[in-house]
């Protein structure tokens, strides 16, 4: 049987007096994708924040493969809802997406065509739109070889031919082995692979039974042509 | 001109060259990385180190470098403590700015320091001795260095500190290693341009630069020529005019920003 890639035991959290997370288990696979829904406040960030390590939990541990995250926390890689980005910084795409590599430009195109963006590769950062600039942060992602990919509302700010472009993304992400964990409180696209989904919900987060995907939502269509 | 060809020109002009190239590569970053606010303090906080320095008897270069670290550190801690909004934090350092000023000032008079106080605050180009210029070709080679070393350290401060955290980045000691060498360039300047006036010299040349930048390199070394320029015609028009050549550079600054502006506008 396969190990655990990314393993929360226990996990708690509060700000201040207010407790937010309390006694969270999560096992996430290689090659999976889990679906952690919740209300807005639910706490969803949060608990992708802890799994990445950019928050300290009050009590309980997060284990990438079995060893503690300190020293490699490079190998899970968060793309927040709103990222503190200065997308103003004068960098161009490739340049942005090769810096988290760590190296030249020579790694970066991979990363730039998974994600469909290495057209754009010459551009600056501060051109894109806020669907490729997603996109960006996915290859980033990619680029500095992370095997588990947070992502927290990354359907939110979408349209519907966006929405089904990152699904199908994340399938092939998938496909190819890399753990994705997602935070969402609205309808998924159909491209999405078959996840594991979860509901948080009063600081807890509860397994939910597993569901066929049926064509609820659709891309809206144009109706001026 | 013939004044020009004086051998006594020759260390005011270097020192102009290595003022013009330092101060505008240090300002393209800490406009990237938004710490230009924290400069101007740090630039008011040397004053009480250096006239401590003098009247201990130890060298200005690194009691005022200390003074300034000294009143960064104290800020950002104040701020921490407290969670200040930006607004309340922007209040609260200019309170330690002013107050860094009035304690140098207050100290001079106190232990009756023969201080050029004039000097310290808006330059003396036209003075600087090989010590100065000592000094100020060390602060660029060290910054020369500091950049080339840490240029993707760099890059990550400016564009996502968060991110470079989420990468285990030693983010803490990054910023100290920028403060120490602000502290290190804002002193070595102060026989150029001055402590009131060297935040020109930091910030408008680097602005000019960022304007169509397509990358961190091609701004640094933008900036680094408008400075160059700016402090070579600031030191030739001032013995040219017989002008203090700290004001004359400062001034040159905003001229420069008026002239991007017609451009662009």
């Amino acid at each position: 049987m396969d190990q655990p890639l990314l393993q929360a035991l226990g996990l708690a959290y509060a700000f201040g007096r207010f407790s937010v997370l309390v006694g969270i288990d999560l096992e996430v696979m290689p090659g999976s994708c889990s679906v952690i829904r919740g209300d807005n406040g639910a706490g969803k960030s949060t608990l992708l924040q802890l799994l990445q390590g950019q928050l300290q939990p009050s009590s309980g541990w997060v284990r990438l493969e079995g060893r503690p995250l300190r020293g490699q926390r490079r190998r899970v890689a968060l793309v927040p809802q709103a990222p503190c980005l200065h997308w103003g910084y004068p960098i161009r795409l490739e340049e942005f997406v090769a810096l988290a590599a760590g190296g030249g430009p020579r790694r970066c195109p991979p990363a730039l065509g998974q994600v469909g963006l290495e057209p754009l590769a010459q551009r600056p950062i501060g051109s894109l739109s806020s669907g490729q600039r997603q996109r960006a942060l996915i290859a980033r992602a990619l680029a500095q070889r992370a095997a588990v990919l947070l992502l927290d509302e990354p359907f939110a700010c979408l349209d519907g031919a966006s929405c089904l472009q990152l699904g199908a993304l994340l399938r092939s992400l998938v496909s190819s082995g890399t753990a994705v964990v997602l935070s969402a409180h609205g309808e998924l696209p159909p491209t999405l692979p078959r996840s594991r989904t979860y509901l948080l919900q009063q600081g807890s987060l509860h397994p939910q039974p597993a569901q066929p995907f049926l064509p609820l939502w659709q891309p809206s269509t144009n109706p001026f042509g | 001109m013939a004044a020009l060809n004086e051998p006594f020109w020759l260390i005011p002009l270097l020192l102009a060259c290595c003022c013009g190239l330092s101060c505008p590569l240090l300002g393209t970053l800490l406009v990237l990385q938004r710490r230009v606010l924290t400069t101007n303090l740090m630039a008011y906080a040397v004053l009480p180190g250096v006239v401590i320095g003098q009247a201990l008897g130890l060298p200005p270069l690194f009691t005022g470098m200390a003074s300034a670290l000294a009143a960064v550190l104290l800020v950002e801690a104040w701020i921490a403590a407290r969670h200040d909004d930006a607004g309340a934090a922007e209040a609260l350092l200019n309170t330690v700015l002013s107050a860094s000023l009035g304690l140098g000032v207050l100290l001079v008079q106190v232990l009756e320091l023969p201080v050029d106080l004039e000097g310290l605050l808006f330059g003396d180009l036209l003075v600087a001795g090989p010590d100065d210029l000592v000094r100020m070709g060390l602060a660029l080679v060290v910054l020369l260095l500091v950049i080339r070393c840490g240029y993707q350290h760099w890059q990550w401060l400016g564009l996502d500190p968060e991110g470079a955290r989420q990468r285990e980045l030693p983010v803490g000691s990054l910023r100290l290693v920028m403060a120490a060498i602000t502290a290190l360039v804002v002193v070595s300047a102060t026989a150029a341009v001055g402590l009131a006036l060297v935040m020109a010299l930091i910030c408008a040349p680097s602005l000019a630069a960022l304007a169509d930048a397509a990358s961190l390199g091609e701004a640094l070394r933008r900036a680094a020529l408008i400075g160059l320029v700016v402090s070579l015609a600031g030191c030739v028009l001032a013995v040219g005019l017989n002008l203090p050549p700290g004001p004359l550079m400062a001034s040159g600054c905003m001229l420069l920003l008026l002239r991007r502006r017609t451009v662009s506008g």
